[in-house]
């Protein structure tokens, strides 16, 4: 059970939010414009990768806000929240800030 | 405290819930609904100076700008429920002009104004046994370190929402729970507080 | 009795009755079943699950593999009861639950004799051949093995449940905990300091150490007593914290009466506390592990440890003479316990070579010492009678010389020590084997968690009480409080620690000959089982764990499961490091459903229920009740003696007829407000909004970006700026989050801002032809007349004095009006209604016949003839889509798939019979005689008897439908056969839509 920071109301329970997909999915100006392919691209393709993963989380029993997230796919552990329109983090700064233990291997 | 469920053509979300059947001293639980009251939600943002005087001319007080907050003034409560959304509680009487006057002194300012008052109910939640009662079904930390007096939450109980407040150090906790689920909501408080009974 | 005069935790003067297997036996207030079976001098508690060999007591605590009882009977009844934890009470009913018909005469124990033709797998390969036999080879199994049995009757008892926040949580009340908890609540923090036995001290309350000079149960008073007095520290004994999860969450099972006698229970059973700690210590010690011989499963070999507790906690004579056998410093203490019970012979064998030091105590009371040997064999069957043991090598890789035979009651055996790292585990983090040590010990720290003491693989007093000290410090500095160090309170000179690694005691024998030694006795896992496995070629521990099932059952390994992947390393030749564990899972240990489930169970609260303003009228008047999603909507209101069609027919020719009542309620209500509403609404619906007249309504689809339809409903324009939304009753808040998503995340900047009002409103839809003068006479301020107020328009009146909005819309087809008003009066304007319409006799009506007469008139119902592989052209309402404007889906539309013409459409069916009512989800094919596979067309989506057609009517999905009118299909029937149908419009009933225009 996660711990998740709304960036409005603040530290609160797992159970208040849902989970709403990859972030910064920008949909198209012009749909008509596009090739089938390029609106597949869209519609159906996501990074999926294992580590650092920009998400969107909507904070749906508190204040009904969506928010952006950086998330490590492989311990779950949030690295920082921020506004919707706010600019993306750097996903290198931060991995190399805080290395996960679980992947140092030796005590 | 006395409940009214019934007037003479409404009847309150929670009629059929009958808290008196705690049995135990007020000191150590007293849980009552207040049911028919004004509730408005009003949408708008701070950041546009128009919204936020418009606000004050209407309520007299400003809108709550800290998260999780809320503000008590002539007989209304203002709590914040987001970064652009208010709940305005105050008597049934007022509701219908309160709600015109916000609409016309928001005229041509981006807001919105929603008379939500069927829609809700308020549960009041005192005695020593109130905070042990909530956490039964809330994920939030109500230690008083942490959640207190002057503050109020969005968040779940069991399995449905509320939005909490709490009124006195007491403590007293009120809480807000949606029509359509306050039924579901008594009978898990009755099954809850069965532990305190005769405490 | 076989007790020992005086001392220990038990209390003397409360003796307390209880009856094990029919027998009735005398234990005293702080004993276990396990101690008061073992002082009534009985051994023999059970019987292995696959062997049925005779088992006893090996622990006492969480580890202990045999002692599991089935505890009362009836509803209260309890499965597989650790029997070394659970403490008895007066009138306690105990029996075993793995001998048939009874412990001592065990009919199953026939497979100990064929013990050679049982080995790892045996199951798997005897019995999964062919497969189909498994169920009825199953069903065998288990009833031969079976490990306790589950009431068969639902469970009397209440369970709690709550939440909780700490600053710092400690898990285990041994000295380390408690030292942590001390100097952590001396700081202010908030401490949670639980622990799973029935007394928090943990060792402390079997040790015969002193600490500061006293006895160490006089010191864990006075700092029980303190950690009680300090507000911030909340003890829960009796609690297991049994899983550790993501971000510092942790979950604790509390027992709150299982210790108490029956007639003495009030109240929850089990409270499960659900914990959020900002850090955490895990002081949760080390369980012992025994090294295997032939016929370690005696009953009368236990762990050395365990001896000790015995003997020191609950004061039980174990018997006469003792062998301990050891490969380490700590059992020493075990034999001097016993010594001083007043066993007349103790003798103690040592793998390793002599050690004064060590040996010179021993001398001194009369314990015989014999180093560089190993007990090989236990003799005797019921009991332990003697132990055999033998030179070892200096290697300890072989044994020699001739057995020497030591009679003895009871064989104590001490392997070494394994930190329960159980909890470090499921909190993320890896395990590594600690070669000094000879133990796995927990790696890195992954969330805000550190382990103390024995857990930490520092296994003496000292150790652990400095440790604990620290980490409550450390967690409370952490926790944002300001703290001294915690004085270490000073210790009598602590056993030593030193340990030569030896898992096994080796044989002469071939691999699977020999006496049977035992690895895990739960599971009945020996040496030679795993041995087997690596034959026969497994190599990783997860796969010998499986094949042999080393490590599964109620006890999850915690005895033996160490010890088997060092002999798998050994069989292996490999390093115990490499081969390394298995994963520890939750829960530590059992917990019961009941706690899981806690109070949210029942019709009201195992899901919410949630109620319209009505909803007491419609019990009142015998509706019975669907469930849509969380609401209880009427399904129809039977009256006497009328089945379901009855009833529904009735209720569907009096809206055709005169005048039905429904209550609309749970319809998802939004009010979109804002100068943009309309630019918006025009991307969220497929048609065009902006021109839509004040005071009017239009049906609209919205499509997810699939081009699918995800919901529908009627929104009106209540003016400029604001607009009034109608979801599907069971999408309302995915509809509400959808638009919230778009607004918020890809356009900011439209003005819009959504509410819902769903509970606000309530609605009666008011249908049929005699509607108009039902509203009209309740209802001022309204001109009812069919030109001023026509189809698809909005009014605001009043009803008894109360606002109402009016919305004349339709979804069976009649002339309808849906009255909505603020929700407390709901059941006031229902009742008005009621009684405005009992001269038509108006006549209420549920879901069922809601979804006959909107089938009547071709509507569809999203979700049930939709499945979220529909558009809006597959429903033949290609009407309904804007050319010129872009909207949600739109593009997805022209994406080739969705634009072939020969996709499954939405059709109506007819029955060659028209009495015979098609199966809803039944398939569709061309040809009943065409060779098998059949091609599918589609299935049927919807199908009533329509009293008002005078037949049965159907909708479906049906490839190339739209082309195919007339056509003829078969229906499968649910008895293999096919039915024929044709394909037909949706509409069958008043094409025109003269009714609902009236």
């Amino acid at each position: 059970m996660l711990l998740i920071e709304c960036p409005y109301c603040g530290v609160r329970d797992e159970s208040e939010f849902t989970y709403s997909g990859e972030a910064h999915i920008v949909r198209p100006l012009e749909p008509s414009a596009l090739s089938d392919k390029e609106w597949a691209d869209y519609l159906f393709y996501r990074s999926n990768p294992k580590g650092l993963h920009r998400e969107m989380w909507y904070h749906s029993a508190g204040c009904r806000r969506y928010f952006n997230a950086v998330r490590d796919t492989v311990t779950y552990k949030f690295k920082c929240v921020y506004k919707i329109g706010d600019s993306q983090p750097n996903l290198d700064e931060l991995s190399s800030s805080a290395k996960h233990p679980a992947d140092v291997e030796a005590k | 405290m006395p409940e009214t469920k019934i007037i003479s053509n409404a009847k309150s979300p929670m009629v059929e819930i009958d808290f008196s059947s705690i049995k135990c001293p007020g000191s150590v639980l007293s849980i009552c609904e207040h049911a028919f009251l004004g509730h408005i939600n009003i949408r708008g943002s701070l950041d546009n100076s128009k919204f936020a005087a418009a606000a004050k001319k209407s309520l007299g007080i400003d809108l709550p700008r800290e998260a999780n907050t809320f503000v008590e003034h002539n007989a209304k409560t203002i709590l914040w429920l987001g970064p652009n959304e208010w709940l305005l509680v105050c008597d049934a009487d007022g509701t219908a002009n309160l709600v015109e006057t916000l609409k016309s002194n928001f005229e041509d300012i981006f807001s919105a104004v929603t008379d939500v008052s069927g829609g809700n109910t308020i549960l009041e939640i005192s005695g020593d046994r109130a905070r042990a009662l909530l956490l039964k079904g809330t994920p939030l930390d109500l230690h008083h370190s942490v959640f207190s007096k002057g503050q109020c939450a969005q968040t779940m109980v069991a399995k449905t929402g509320m939005t909490l407040w709490q009124v006195s150090e007491d403590p007293v906790y009120k809480l807000i729970v949606r029509r359509s689920f306050s039924d579901y909501l008594g009978h898990w408080i009755l099954d809850a507080a069965r532990e305190y009974h005769e405490e | 009795m076989k007790r020992i005069p005086n001392g220990g935790r038990i209390d003397r003067s409360k003796p307390v009755n209880f009856s094990f297997e029919g027998k009735s036996y005398q234990g005293f207030q702080g004993d276990t079943i396990a101690s008061a079976l073992l002082a009534n001098d009985v051994k023999l508690i059970g019987r292995s699950w696959k062997y049925h060999r005779p088992r006893g007591v090996v622990g006492d605590g969480a580890e202990e593999p045999n002692a599991l009882f089935q505890v009362e009977q009836g509803a209260l009844t309890i499965p597989n009861v650790r029997g070394t934890q659970a403490p008895i009470y007066d009138a306690m009913v105990v029996n075993s639950t793995n001998a048939w018909p009874s412990v001592n005469f065990d009919v199953m124990s026939i497979f100990g004799a064929f013990s050679r033709f049982l080995p790892a797998g045996f199951y798997y390969k005897t019995f999964m051949w062919p497969a189909k036999f498994w169920m009825a080879y199953e069903h065998i199994i288990r009833q031969a093995s079976g490990l306790g049995e589950s009431p068969r009757e639902s469970d009397p008892d209440h369970y709690e449940k709550t939440n909780a926040h700490c600053d710092v949580l400690v898990a285990g009340a041994g000295p380390s905990g408690l030292m942590a908890a001390l100097s952590a609540g001396r700081a202010g923090a908030r401490v949670i300091i639980a622990d799973e036995q029935e007394e928090l001290g943990g060792r402390l309350l079997s040790s015969s150490e002193l600490i500061d000079s006293k006895p160490a149960t006089k010191w864990l008073e006075e700092t029980l007593e303190e950690l009680a007095s300090l507000k911030n520290v909340t003890l829960i004994p009796r609690g297991t914290v049994f899983g550790y999860h993501d971000a510092n969450f942790l979950t604790i099972a509390e027992r709150l009466t299982d210790h108490l006698a029956l007639a003495q229970r009030s109240g929850p059973r089990e409270r499960l506390w659900r914990v959020r700690a900002k850090q955490v210590v895990l002081a949760t010690g080390a369980h012992e592990r025994p090294i295997v011989f032939g016929n370690n499963d005696r009953p009368g070999v236990m762990l050395a440890s365990a001896a000790s507790t015995y003997t020191n906690r609950y004061g039980v004579l174990l018997g006469d003479s003792a062998v301990v056998f050891t490969n380490n410093d700590s059992a020493y203490q075990t034999a001097l316990d016993l010594k001083a019970s007043g066993m007349s012979a103790v003798t103690l064998v040592d793998a390793r070579a002599s050690n004064e030091n060590l040996i010179e105590p021993l001398k001194a009371v009369g314990v015989e010492v014999i180093n560089q040997c190993a007990v090989v064999n236990v003799i005797g069957k019921a009991r332990v009678i003697a132990a055999e043991i033998q030179n070892l090598s200096d290697d300890g890789k072989s044994i020699f010389g001739a057995k020497q035979r030591i009679d003895c009651d009871i064989v104590a055996t001490s392997g070494g020590w394994n930190p329960a790292i159980h909890l470090y585990s499921q909190s993320g983090g890896k395990a590594l084997w600690n070669d000094d040590k000879a133990c796995f010990e927990n790696g890195i720290s992954v969330q805000d968690q550190v382990s103390v003491g024995a857990a930490n693989a520092s296994f003496s007093l000292v150790d652990c009480l400095t440790e604990g000290a620290q980490a409550g410090r450390s967690a409370a500095i952490a926790a944002g409080f300001n703290t001294k160090n915690t004085r270490i309170p000073g210790v009598s000179c602590s056993a030593g620690t030193d340990l030569t690694p030896l898992w096994r005691t080796p044989t002469e024998d071939p691999p699977g000959r020999g006496a049977k030694a035992f690895v895990d006795q739960q599971n009945d896992v020996g040496v030679s089982d795993i041995y087997l496995a690596a034959r026969e070629g497994f190599e990783s521990i997860e796969h010998v764990k499986r094949y042999t099932a080393l490590g599964f059952g109620t006890d999850q390994g915690k005895m033996g499961n160490i010890s088997g992947m060092a002999i798998l390393s050994e069989a292996l030749g490999n390093s115990i490091s490499d081969t390394g564990t298995t994963t520890f899972r939750p829960n530590y240990t059992p917990v019961t459903f009941g706690a899981i489930a806690g109070p949210e169970i029942g019709e009201n609260l195992s899901d919410p229920v949630r109620k319209t303003a009505m909803h007491t009228w419609h019990q009142e008047n015998g509706a019975l009740f669907e469930d849509v999603g969380q609401w209880k909507r009427p399904w129809y209101f039977p009256k006497l003696n009328e089945d379901i069609h009855q009833a529904v027919d009735r209720e569907c020719l009096a809206v055709r007829n005169s005048v039905g009542i429904m209550d609309a309620s749970t319809l998802g209500k939004i009010e979109i407000t804002g100068k943009d509403s309309g630019d918006f609404l025009n991307m969220i619906y497929t048609n065009a909004w902006k021109k839509l007249g004040i005071n009017t309504a239009r049906y609209g689809f919205m499509l997810g970006e699939d081009g699918m339809v995800m919901d529908d409903g009627v929104t009106i324009r209540l003016d400029e700026n604001r607009y009034f939304m109608h979801t599907t009753t069971g999408g309302a808040a995915s509809v509400m989050s959808w638009m919230e998503l778009w607004l918020q995340t890809e356009w900011p900047e439209l003005e819009v801002y959504l509410t819902s009002v769903t509970d606000h409103w309530a609605t009666a839809a008011v249908a049929g032809p005699n509607s108009r003068k039902v509203v009209d006479s309740v209802i001022d301020g309204i001109d009812f007349d069919k030109d001023a107020f026509p189809f698809m328009a909005s009014r605001e009146g009043l009803l008894a004095g109360l606002p109402v909005r009016v919305n004349r819309i339709s979804f069976s087809g009649e002339l309808c009006y849906e009255v909505n008003i603020q929700a407390n009066h709901g059941c006031f304007m229902w009742e008005q209604l009621i009684a405005a319409g009992a001269k038509y006799d108006i006549t209420p009506y549920g879901t069922e016949a809601m979804h006959v007469l909107r089938a009547e008139k071709g509507y569809v119902i999203v979700g049930q003839d939709t499945d979220g592989s529909v558009t809006p052209i597959d429903l033949g309402m290609g009407w309904a889509i804007s050319k010129t404007k872009d909207f949600l889906g739109k593009r997805s539309l022209e994406r080739s798939d969705t634009a072939r013409k020969d996709r499954k459409q939405f059709v109506g069916l007819l029955t060659d019979d028209p009495k015979v009512v098609l199966q809803e989800g039944s398939q569709i094919v061309n040809n009943a005689s065409d060779q098998i596979p059949l091609p599918m067309l589609g299935h049927v989506t919807s199908s009533y008897y329509s009293a008002c057609v005078g037949r049965s009517i159907a909708l479906a999905l049906v490839k190339n439908g739209h082309q195919r009118m007339g056509d003829t299909v078969y229906v499968t029937t649910p008895d293999k056969g096919f039915v024929s149908a044709k394909i037909s419009t949706t509409v069958f009933l008043d094409p025109q839509g003269e009714k609902q225009n009236a």
